[in-house]
């Protein structure tokens, strides 16, 4: 690993399966982990990913200055990892969310971790997070709850693309390009397993603490309270940023108030 | 095919990925290409375009290094004083330095999408051993002609002109673009050089020009309407030109996507 001007390391790399392996950027405090967890971000998919990642980047470093040694990782199928669009499932990205947690254990030495995650990362962190028992805390950042109304939200806006964008599907494509997500495919299988996730509908407790972010927690009350009756100590924080999920990368949107939250939140102490 | 994540730069700060064909495929006289960041879109490109690029390049031989540069992406912000045009050739030299000592790169193609067309074309000026060059929506004014044509060919273009909410985004777009007017990036004014003689030093090198323009973006009126013929005569077979029908600037189509993957291949393939 090498330490760069910042003073903050980071190392690019890929991990799991030698055939079909998950691309990682490990970020590294300064002066070493002072804290007793690692933390595993989890991004949202298609332009969503695209468009937040800037943001994950400085999640990251904030992290890492912390004291935290940090993961950021890409699905299978999306961003550096290897594999299709098409290819991908939500059964396939939950184990790449299990497989980055041990990559963060083995790379940091920690036992216990801490998940961050957006939109269907968000989800993704949670069922994960129900499936073991070494993640301490999760941060559900504007989690979409149900994949029904999540997909419904991305068809309307694949609606508004081809209405507004300078698009024009070829003649006899019209079907396929409605079935499109901004750009990115979202094959049958994926679209079918997000139409069922129904985060509300789980009893199992993800983690010790929990924290709720958005602008406007309000719409989680539902979620606040399944948490709540699974065990977990929720805690929700309304926090006035912009959707970064919903602007183009140009902009360069860094929503600081959220990433200032999510810092404090995990370096409080347990 | 093997790709491995590269850190390089003076001070290793800035990220690639590297990928190389498998043995049997591997073409060690085909240029190694370079594919520069499109805007503030980190290495995948948009869409995941430049990974599928890579991807497909190496499929047919071609060692292809995909990188941030400096302050985009998973690459720390510089430290030089240089402007930023100028730091981030450098940084493009930097990482055909990486593919020279490490994968025994002699010539390069460099590709880029909209500022990455840019830069790649200013590096293809100024670095003797790239002999080709992929321009893909490369930005330059809108002209008259490309608001008259969205006006006539595209209902969007009404559409958008009557959307209340546009207006805020509108103004905040005219505001950068005068920020940009006033910020020096270090980037040669159009107006301080002379394209023509570039472009002519560049055919006279043998470098192989590829531009496309998609349909609905405003290079399209430049290179394909404008400029065409006199670009084919200049070019000497060496220019070539393409156009995505029906995709805009920002690939929003999956079959643009697809029509750009087989038009960069093709044409590649064919150096």
């Amino acid at each position: 690993m090498v330490v760069d001007q910042t003073g903050t390391p980071r190392l690019p790399f890929f991990f799991g399966d030698a055939d079909s392996p998950l691309f990682g950027c490990y970020d590294h405090p300064p002066d070493g982990p002072t804290r007793d967890r690692a933390v595993v971000l989890c991004y949202p998919m298609g332009q969503e990913y695209i468009r937040t990642h800037r943001s994950f980047v400085q999640l990251a470093t904030r992290l890492a200055r912390a004291g935290f040694p940090v993961l950021r990782f890409d699905y299978f199928g999306s961003g550096d990892s290897a594999g299709d669009a098409e290819d991908a499932t939500l059964a396939r990205w939950l184990a790449d969310v299990h497989s980055a947690m041990d990559e963060a254990k083995r790379r940091s030495g920690r036992r216990r971790v801490s998940l961050v995650g957006l939109r269907l990362g968000a989800a993704l962190a949670a069922l994960a997070a129900s499936e073991r028992d070494d993640v301490d805390s999760l941060v559900l950042w504007a989690p979409l709850l149900q994949g029904r109304s999540y997909l419904r939200e991305l068809r309307a806006l694949q609606a508004e693309l081809l209405r507004f964008a300078y698009v024009r599907p070829e003649p006899g494509t019209e079907r396929h390009a409605a079935d499109e997500i901004l750009g990115f495919v979202l094959p049958d299988p994926l679209r079918e397993e997000i139409e069922a996730l129904d985060l509300l509908a789980s009893s199992a407790c993800p983690a010790r603490e929990v924290l709720i972010l958005d602008h406007d927690t309000s719409r989680f009350a539902a979620l606040e309270q399944t948490l709540a009756a699974a065990g977990a100590h929720v805690e929700s924080r309304s926090v006035p940023d912009p959707a970064i999920w919903l602007a183009e990368p140009f902009r360069g949107l860094v929503p600081h108030r959220t990433l200032t939250c999510i810092v404090e939140w995990l370096s409080r102490p347990s | 095919m093997r790709e491995s994540a590269v850190l390089f730069g003076s001070t290793r700060s800035l990220v690639g990925i590297v990928t190389e064909p498998a043995a049997e495929v591997a073409r060690p006289d085909a240029p190694a290409v370079l594919i520069l960041n499109s805007g503030l879109i980190h290495r995948v490109g948009p869409k995941r375009l430049h990974v599928r690029l890579a991807r497909r390049l190496a499929g047919v031989g071609f060692t292809c290094m995909r990188i941030d540069l400096s302050g985009i992406g998973d690459s720390r912000s510089g430290s030089s004083i240089d402007a930023i045009h100028e730091r981030w050739c450098s940084e493009a030299r930097e990482a055909m330095r990486l593919l020279r000592e490490h994968h025994g790169a002699r010539r390069f193609l460099v590709a880029g999408n909209c500022s990455g067309a840019a830069l790649s074309y200013f590096v293809a000026l100024a670095e003797p051993d790239v002999v080709a060059a992929a321009l893909i929506n490369p930005p330059n004014p809108r002209p008259l002609r490309y608001y008259l044509r969205l006006a006539l060919k595209h209902p969007a273009f009404w559409r958008r002109l009557v959307r209340r909410d546009q207006w805020s985004h509108r103004v905040q777009k005219a505001r950068q673009r005068l920020a940009r007017l006033n910020a020096d990036t270090g980037r040669p004014s159009a107006t301080a050089r002379n394209p023509l003689e570039e472009l002519r030093s560049l055919i006279e090198r043998g470098v192989h020009l590829l531009v496309v323009n998609c349909e609905w973006d405003a290079s399209y009126d430049q290179f394909q309407v404008a400029h065409r013929e006199q670009l084919r005569a200049l070019g000497n077979g060496r220019i070539h030109l393409e156009s995505i029908p029906g995709s805009d600037h920002d690939f929003n189509l999956v079959s643009g996507q697809e029509r750009l993957l087989d038009v960069v291949q093709r044409w590649a393939a064919s150096l």
